[in-house]
């Protein structure tokens, strides 16, 4: 009987949608708050990291720098110019999503990017991809 | 004047037994009282030693219930309603703030005097059976740690309900700490949040656990925790008398060491009953219970703080994400569920690992339990300095700030 | 009984203190029963209806103050505020709609409301209630919590005078509830009323800010997506990142942040100052930011300020909607179910459903009209033989392309130098050049490099087909005649 309050149907949006049209985005990053996801975008080349903190789920802000910083990440170096840092508990993690202070466990989600059929941008938040994951829009 | 002096009697009529079999008897004519014993030793009675922290806990219990009840009527457990019917109880119900108030008072005054309940218990060995060979006091100590869980869960699902910011963002914290479990996390998250998202499903769920599972758990176990007092025998401390008499080789008569319980024992409770409610009428008349903006998922807020009584949880969940090269553990984890776990689990077992001797049952501070006293004590007060660090030294961002040097945060206008 | 040794069965009470201990609680105790039972049936809203009744009998009359119902008295329109709120306003302000209560010598909370240009016979008082032009939270009974003063978390109060001072507009009408009134009237412009907000829509045509942002979900994307930004929240705003001052042109850290320039000039910490900050001079707040300074003066930040605070997300039943085919048109660029094109502001006077009718009618609405145009468009293009039309059609692209963002020509130095003259300064490939890839130029052209040194601005790339880019030269080579 205890079986009943395990729920087998919910009444929710769907975890793949779309965020509207590529030249909709400007270059470089857009916070779209519904869906809590950064949309990233240089030139033709689109990915999505989710704005959701990897430590307990609270929505992290967008950080900006007026000038580019290098980081070093594992072996590899970049750029950024932007940060995310979580309000909750002090997490901060680099442009590409890895975590670097504060209690989050794991780098930011990124979720795959498509085209549909309308020519808008479709998210898949049902499934996570590597962070070298980039969508190029062909032109 | 022989009418003056019977009105007087009538008005200043009170229940006090005219001789001892009519005290003794008192028990047996009345369904409420049956739940006290005939008689109640002097020591246990005394203000000093137990400060009747376990019947303010309950006097506290019984206020949240009768509020409870009112607000049952007055609060509708919908995502669109719930925070509007706050809103209403607080300007447009009679009594209505006053309702929220003493609830919400009472729901901490409750944690903070079980956990002083606790602290008595452990300091003055009362979980010690003290050579009686019918009572089982370790085991309702461990009920008592069960009924401390179950408080601190009645009020999480409580502050859960008004479906503002705070309840919105310490279910997404909390179901996700129950997430960070290996294995079972995401199912656990599922069933808790009813979905995979913290919404309607959600708040129903913690409604039902709030306003009757929990209750009606910690019903039960109170109950059974005072059966178990009075099977005990009464009292820790009460066994001094017997271990007192051994020693000096006399017999005990009831009429040294015990008086009668009605009306000693139930008046006395009766007052603590009115000192707790004067104390929450109190609070509730210059303090108002807080409420944030509605919930919003697309932002947090900055800062995100747990009521005190979890504010050292919080601190722990972030600063315990253990990094080595190979793996991450994430600190809600550790924070969130080991080290609450190992407190709950050493706070069981620890009656049943007490080696200290019969002397030190009911005595403050016996010089036999030092080392226990010292460690729980120490235990309490790093718990203590977590939860005021969290409070005044950490700002916006869980960043370390002075308590008077918190940057400010902007508003829309 | 004064026998030495007690008979067996007498009681003796040795706890009898509690009993005076507890009638002193219980005193207490009634006390505080008094004090909630008197806190509860003396509310501050009553003293407000005490004061008003004393008010409005000197002023009009026992006889017409004996009709008003006191008590707790809302508004409830379902439709407009959902079912779980009502406006509880009218609790305190009872004189909103009684008419004879106008003036000076009656309290700002008792006044009638005034009627500027027939307002309250188009937005009357019992259908729309009170916040949905005055913000505030609607059914709260204290002032404190109604106007959602600073402390109550509540996200948007009430506009007040003391707000305006606080952000020092130089009226003492309310103004900054034009804000508000831009949720329905978004698509109308020269509303009567709203000054501020119909400057600010002025402006935004008069600047081609669409040029760079997307605005009503069309538009350029150099800059952000301004189509919602009124619903940003205030987490999303860094008040203390640094803030910069401009020297010789360049932008210079000042040494302090944002949120200390803002006490600096007695601003509040809010999202409101920040767009203040931002529109008088874009790079103090991102340095690298391309867009220009316009030499914005007070009131046309202030209008800019709030025009871009009233772009959210509405709720409103489209009966409440001026033009709801063009709100329905943004929701349908959205859906993707058309192509995203410029939605025209419509003036209010002219608005009747039919006239509405025909002006959404007449825009593209569907995707298939849509593509016609736009061949129909190339086809003239290409066909357009004389040099003359080509001219025209490029002189309207400088414009709707967003090149006087930045240049005049024959106007003075902008953003970027004055075009006039400038088909005879450089030759054809390298304007054509300039306008379709502006950053690559800048990356290798020695004179772009040279120019971008010069004015410090990148030009953005527009985005321009080169047939425009053909009919943009041709305009510039025949405006240098």
């Amino acid at each position: 009987m205890l079986r009943s309050i395990v729920p087998n149907v919910v009444y929710e949006p769907p975890k793949k949608f779309k965020i509207g049209y590529p030249d909709d985005f400007s270059e470089g990053i857009t916070f779209l708050s519904k869906h809590r996801l950064f949309v990233i975008r240089e030139g033709n080349t689109f990915w999505t990291i989710s704005a959701v903190c990897t430590h307990l789920g609270c929505t992290v802000n967008l950080v900006t720098f007026p000038k580019p910083k290098k980081v070093k990440v594992g072996k590899k170096e970049f750029t950024e110019q932007w940060e995310f840092h979580c309000p909750c508990h002090g997490s901060k993690f680099y442009g590409e999503g890895t975590p670097f202070a504060g209690p989050a466990p794991r780098p930011l989600p990124y979720y795959p990017l498509d085209i549909a059929p309308d020519g808008q941008l479709i998210v898949d938040t049902s499934r996570e991809v590597k962070s070298d994951f980039r969508f190029v829009l062909n032109v | 004047m022989e009418k003056l002096s019977e009105w007087w009697k009538k008005l200043t009529w009170t229940f006090a037994p005219s001789s001892k079999v009519e005290a003794t008897k008192a028990v047996t004519k009345n369904f409420i009282l049956h739940w006290f014993p005939a008689r109640v030793t002097y020591r246990s009675m005394s203000w000093s030693y137990s400060w009747w922290l376990g019947t303010v806990s309950f006097s506290l219990f019984l206020i949240l219930t009768i509020t409870g009840i009112i607000l049952m009527f007055l609060y509708i457990p919908s995502v669109e309603r719930a925070y509007w019917t706050i809103k209403d109880l607080q300007h447009a119900v009679s009594f209505g703030w006053f309702l929220r108030n003493m609830h919400r008072w009472a729901a901490h005054l409750m944690v903070f005097f079980v956990t002083l309940h606790m602290v008595r218990v452990f300091f003055t060995g009362a979980f010690k059976n003290g050579g009686n060979p019918d009572a089982n006091r370790p085991v309702n100590w461990a009920v008592g740690m069960f009924l401390l869980v179950f408080t601190l869960l009645l009020s999480y699902t409580g502050y859960l309900l008004p479906w503002d910011q705070l309840a919105l963002w310490a279910i997404t914290i909390g179901a996700n700490i129950a997430k960070s479990v290996p294995v079972m996390g995401s199912y656990l998250h599922f069933l808790l949040a009813g979905g995979t998202r913290i919404d309607q499903n959600t708040l129903i769920r913690f409604y039902a656990l709030h306003v009757i599972v929990l209750p009606a758990l910690l019903l039960v176990l109170v109950s059974y925790h005072m059966w178990r007092v009075r099977k005990d025998g009464g009292l820790a401390v009460s066994e001094q008398y017997k271990m007192q008499a051994k020693k000096e080789g006399k017999r005990l008569v009831p009429d040294d060491y015990t008086t009668f319980a009605i009306p000693a024992l139930i008046r006395r409770a009766f007052l603590v009953f009115l000192i707790s409610l004067g104390a929450v009428m109190l609070l509730s008349i210059i303090s108002n219970a807080p409420l944030e903006e509605p919930a919003d998922p697309s932002w947090t807020p900055n800062p995100a703080k747990a009521p005190w009584y979890f504010l050292w949880l919080q601190e722990l969940l972030a600063i315990t994400t253990i990094r080595t090269p190979w793996f991450t553990i994430n600190g809600g984890f550790v924070g969130g569920v080991v080290i609450p776990g190992i407190l709950f689990l050493w706070g069981l077992i620890v009656p049943f690992i007490d080696k200290s001797p019969n002397e030190a049952t009911g005595v403050w501070f016996h010089p036999s339990r030092r080392l226990q006293n010292w460690t729980f004590g120490i235990i309490m007060l790093i718990l203590a300095f977590l939860t005021i660090f969290a409070m005044y030294f950490r700002g916006p961002s869980w960043n370390i700030y002075w308590p008077w040097a918190w940057p400010p945060i902007p508003h829309l206008f | 009984m004064a026998d030495n040794k007690k008979p067996a069965n007498v009681f003796e009470d040795k706890y009898w203190k509690d009993s005076i201990l507890i009638y002193i609680v219980g005193i207490i105790l009634a006390v505080f029963t008094g004090i909630v039972i008197y806190r509860t049936a003396n509310p501050e809203w009553k003293k407000y209806q005490r004061e008003f009744v004393k008010i409005a009998e000197k002023k009009i009359g026992k006889e017409k103050v004996a009709k008003i119902d006191l008590g707790i008295r809302q508004i409830w329109n379902k439709e407009l505020m959902g079912p779980n709120t009502a406006d509880r306003c009218v609790t305190c302000h009872l004189g909103v709609d009684v008419p004879g209560l106008e003036g000076d010598d009656v309290p700002v909370v008792f006044r009638t409301h005034p009627n500027p240009n027939g307002l309250l016979d188009k937005h009357p008082l019992n259908k729309f209630g009170c916040t949905v032009c005055h913000g505030g939270l609607p059914n709260a009974l204290t002032v404190k919590e109604a106007h959602a003063e600073h402390g109550v978390r509540w996200l948007y109060p009430t506009y007040t005078r003391e707000m305006q001072k606080k952000y020092k507009f130089e009226e003492d009408r309310l103004v900054m509830l034009q804000i508000n009134c831009n949720q329905c009237h978004r698509f109308d412009k020269d509303v009567p009323g709203m000054d501020y907000i119909n400057l600010a829509k002025d402006l935004v045509v008069e600047k081609n800010c669409q040029s760079c942002h997307i605005i009503d979900g069309y538009g350029g994307n150099i800059g952000p997506n301004l189509t919602y930004e009124g619903d940003k929240s205030h987490e999303m705003f860094d008040i203390h990142a640094p803030y910069y001052v401009i020297k010789d042109g360049k932008p210079v850290e000042s040494g302090h942040t944002i949120a200390e320039e803002m006490k600096r000039r007695g601003l509040p910490y809010s999202v409101f100052s920040w767009h203040i900050l931002h529109f008088e001079e874009p790079r103090s707040i991102t340095p690298t930011s391309t867009m220009p300074n316009h030499g914005f003066n007070k009131d046309e930040i202030l209008a800019l300020t709030m025009l871009v605070m009233s772009w959210k997300k509405v709720n409103i039943p489209s009966r409440y909607l001026s033009n709801p085919g063009k709100y329905q048109m943004l929701r349908l660029m959205e859906e993707g179910r058309i192509k995203p094109q410029k939605i025209e502001y419509v003036s209010l006077a002219s608005t009747s459903p039919e006239t509405a009718a025909e002006t959404t009618a007449g825009q593209a609405e569907t995707a298939e009209e849509f593509q016609v145009e736009e061949t129909a468009m190339k086809e003239a293009a290409e066909s357009s033989g004389g040099n003359a039309d080509l001219a025209a059609k490029g002189k309207e692209l400088f414009g709707t392309r967003g090149c006087t963002a930045c240049h005049t020509v024959g106007g003075g130095r902008l953003v970027g130098p004055d075009l006039k003259g400038v088909a005879e300064r450089r030759d054809k490939q390298w304007i054509i050049h300039m306008i379709l890839n502006p950053d690559s130029m800048i990356q290798n052209d020695p004179v772009a490099k040279q120019l971008f040194q010069e004015y410090n601005v990148p030009m953005p790339n527009q985005g321009v087909t080169p047939e425009e880019a053909e009919a943009i030269y041709e305009y510039l080579k025949s405006a240098s005649k």
